[in-house]
């Protein structure tokens, strides 16, 4: 080190400090978050046209209640695992990932609009007009479908069909223009991936939908190919709703085969519908693999059931174990159990839409489905009119904890091993050939004591 | 022939020789030799039979490989339509994809189609899944037909028993000889750790004590670690590190109690020591009392 370096060393630390604590009093004073929540809004706000409230931003709500006196415990300063964890409990979860949080607290969360690039804000001015045109074009659509609507149908020509497919295909129009609006915008993006977006809103869902159809909807489907869910539970389905798993606040793959001291607790579900409005579903659980010797066959069960569960684009939450018991839950969680030397049980896990204003009778549930054996999907969808819009799936085996299980909750059957049954081979019988066979007879009598014994050829 | 084996290594001879002694090999035994193979040599034809090589043993019986071409390879159909199977059993032997595996049928390393359950084999055509497609399936009734309809559940058979576990007799503590069936070793120290434990069992045959192979192989450590995650890993490093960090505290504090226990033995040795002195000082004559001089063990 030269003497100029030596000299000027500690300036050269006291301003790197001063920068560091400098850039951790403003994230303490005013998150980054709510820095520009106020440009966010109005740059993402919807059309007028559709009334939405203004988002409320939980991250911030978050910040401003927390006390003075635990200023770390923040959505968007959160690094240890165990803050995570609390946050996570709490309910509002981190922001973005954890390296995100690292640079917010380190850098200087400048606005967009004041960032000194001049091509940066050229881009930004020239996304701004775009979304101009499309607000524009997006109005012009809507005032377009209102006259359409208040038209009668015999003054167009086509009718009533006619008018219906061009107000049809015209709202679809409208729908896309929405997104178009706000998919081009830095501030939007940024938001959602800090996981901040508001889920009313038809960019946040489209976002999230686009990312979901990337990776966890192909795997789905393909998990309901392997595992033959189509064929055996529903002749048909396809998913439209993001359901995530969590069995001791640890996310599952769908099929993962779970110890049977884990799935003793019901899961956690996450089920995010990309549909705008509140809606009601019903949860179902089911073993389609409970083996039955008498018959040679497989059976169905039901395992847990669920309606009347109001769920929205914004409350993805759907903690199975904290339904209501007396206005949503038909059949309690029966444990994930499978029998010894079985071959592994699916257990299914389906969210069923039921009808706009429908609610499930209970009562008739629980005399329906309280048995709970011979329970099929099919039967329950197509009696109360559902719709199955979202599934995941976990696999179970007999393992070391399985026996304890079935004698904590009562259920009989532990002490069964299913082995395969024997095929006898079509060929008759070959007498035994060889040395030992030879010997196996009185005449060798002397001789018994050094030959080993063939099964089935007794010796006298 | 003889001679054309042979002259190899003369000639190498001779030639070695020649470098040497050019103008004195000229007349000689060697030449002599050179001369004579000349003449039998024919042409160039004896370098063609040069290096060649002769079967030691005579070759014996009429056996020949045949042409592969003209082996039998026995392919085509070993079951027909509606024919009973059981799983294993080989319906189809093909070379290539003529016949593909249908439903409950499994198709083996060089294409061999075989069944997989119990049931009745059908040949049939299934348009949905392919359309140049020919398959060959098994069905458990003989009446139904393949491919089975669209949408339809799976048909499937358990193809188990159930049997009750019986749990396994306990072991007798000792022996038929008398003697006890398990030894176990504890660690060292006042409070071994349950970690160090060995445990012996007697052989079937015989009166010695050895450890069970896979509790040997618990002390070994085999596999390399599980490919999780570097910080489950760290997590787990952490957790056994804690673990003999309080095991060893465990030890000192152990070593410590001990040694002041064997003080306070000492100690109370020392006063029952000094408490027989002053009974025996009493009773031998109660004339004088215990000198003031002797210093008190309580005070040591």
């Amino acid at each position: 080190m030269s003497t100029c370096q030596r000299v000027a060393r500690p300036i050269a630390r006291s301003m790197r400090q001063d920068r560091v604590a400098l850039s951790f009093t403003r994230t303490f004073s005013q998150s980054a978050a709510r820095k520009d929540e106020a440009t966010t809004t109005t740059t993402t706000s919807p059309p007028p046209a559709s009334q939405v409230p203004p988002p409320s931003s939980t991250a911030a709500d978050a910040t401003k209640e927390a006390p003075a006196s635990q200023p770390r415990l923040t959505p968007d300063s959160a690094t240890q695992y165990w803050e995570e964890i609390r946050l996570f409990k709490r309910g509002t979860p981190p922001v973005g990932s954890r390296r995100r949080r690292v640079a917010m607290q380190t850098s200087e969360n400048v606005p967009f609009e004041q960032m000194p690039y001049q091509c940066f804000q050229e881009a930004r001015r020239v996304l701004q007009e775009d979304r101009k045109e499309k607000l524009q074009a997006l109005a012009s659509e809507i005032a377009k479908v209102k006259r359409l609507e208040a038209t009668p149908a015999d003054q167009i020509p086509g009718g009533e069909v006619k008018k219906n497919m061009r107000l049809r295909s015209m709202k679809k129009w409208v729908e896309e223009l929405k997104i178009l609006a706000d998919i081009n915008d830095p501030i939007v993006k940024r938001k959602f991936e800090d996981g901040l977006g508001d889920m009313d809103k038809p960019i946040y869902r489209h976002l999230a939908e686009t990312k979901w159809r990337g990776y966890p909807f192909r795997m789905i489907t393909q998990r309901i190919e392997q595992l033959n869910i189509v064929p055996d539970v529903l002749p048909k389905f396809e998913p439209t709703a993001d359901v995530q798993m969590f069995f001791r606040q640890r996310k599952t793959t769908p099929g993962e085969i779970i110890d049977s001291r884990i799935s003793e607790k019901p899961p956690s579900l996450k089920v995010q519908v990309f549909n705008p409005g509140e809606r009601l579903v019903s949860v179902v659980v089911m073993d389609s693999d409970v083996p039955n010797a008498e018959t040679d066959s497989f059976e169905r069960r039901c395992h847990y059931l669920a309606a009347n569960v109001p769920l929205s684009p914004n409350s993805s939450s759907l903690p199975l174990s904290k339904v209501n018991k007396e206005t949503q839950l038909a059949v309690p969680w029966l444990p994930a159990f499978a029998q010894k030397g079985a071959p592994y049980h699916r257990m299914s896990i389906w969210i069923l839409e039921q009808k706009p204003g429908q609610t499930l009778d209970l009562a008739k549930l629980r005399e329906l489905y309280s048995g709970r054996d011979g329970f099929s999907l099919k039967s329950f969808k197509d009696k109360f009119t559902l719709s199955p819009v979202g599934f995941n799936i976990f696999r179970s085996v007999w393992d070391e904890g399985t026996a304890d299980v079935m004698a904590r909750h009562n259920l009989p059957g532990a002490d069964v091993e299913f082995k395969h049954a024997r095929v006898h081979s079509l060929k008759p019988d070959r007498k035994a050939r060889g040395w030992e066979a030879k010997r196996q007879k009185p005449k060798y009598k002397s001789l018994w004591k050094y030959t080993k014994k063939i099964r089935g050829m007794p010796r006298r | 022939m003889r001679l054309t084996q042979l002259r190899r290594p003369v000639v190498a001879a001779a030639c070695g020789a020649s470098s040497a002694t050019r103008s004195a090999a000229a007349t000689g035994p060697l030449r002599q030799l050179q001369d004579v193979f000349a003449q039998l040599r024919i042409g160039g034809a004896a370098a063609k039979v040069e290096g060649r090589r002769y079967a030691a043993v005579k070759s014996q019986g009429q056996y020949k490989i045949r042409d592969t071409s003209t082996i039998p390879k026995k392919l085509g159909a070993k079951k027909s339509g509606d024919s009973y199977v059981i799983p294993g059993n080989i319906i189809y032997k093909q070379r290539g994809t003529k016949w593909w595996p249908g439903e409950n049928v499994g198709m083996g390393r060089d294409h061999t189609l075989f069944a997989k359950v119990t049931g009745y084999v059908k040949y049939y055509k299934d348009p949905a899944t392919h359309p140049d497609r020919s398959y060959i399936g098994v069905v458990f009734n003989k009446e139904d037909k393949l491919p089975y309809p669209l949408h339809a559940m799976r048909r499937r058979k358990l193809g188990m028993t159930a049997s009750t576990i019986t749990p396994p007799a306990p072991e007798p503590e000792i022996s038929a000889s008398g003697i006890p069936t398990t030894v176990i070793r504890r660690g060292e120290g006042r409070k071994p750790s349950p970690r160090d434990e060995r445990i012996y069992k007697l052989q079937e045959f015989g009166y010695s004590y050895q450890e069970e192979n896979w509790r040997l192989g618990t002390l070994v450590r085999t596999e390399k670690r599980k490919m999780g995650s570097r910080r489950t890993a760290m997590k787990h490093r952490r957790r056994r590190a804690v673990e003999l960090l309080g095991e060893k505290r465990k030890m000192r504090e152990d070593k410590i109690s001990r040694r002041k226990e064997a003080l306070d033995a000492q100690r109370a040795a020392r006063q029952k020591k000094y408490r027989d002195y002053l009974a025996r000082r009493k009773a031998a004559g109660d004339a004088g009392s215990p000198p003031a001089s002797t210093p008190s063990p309580q005070t040591a």
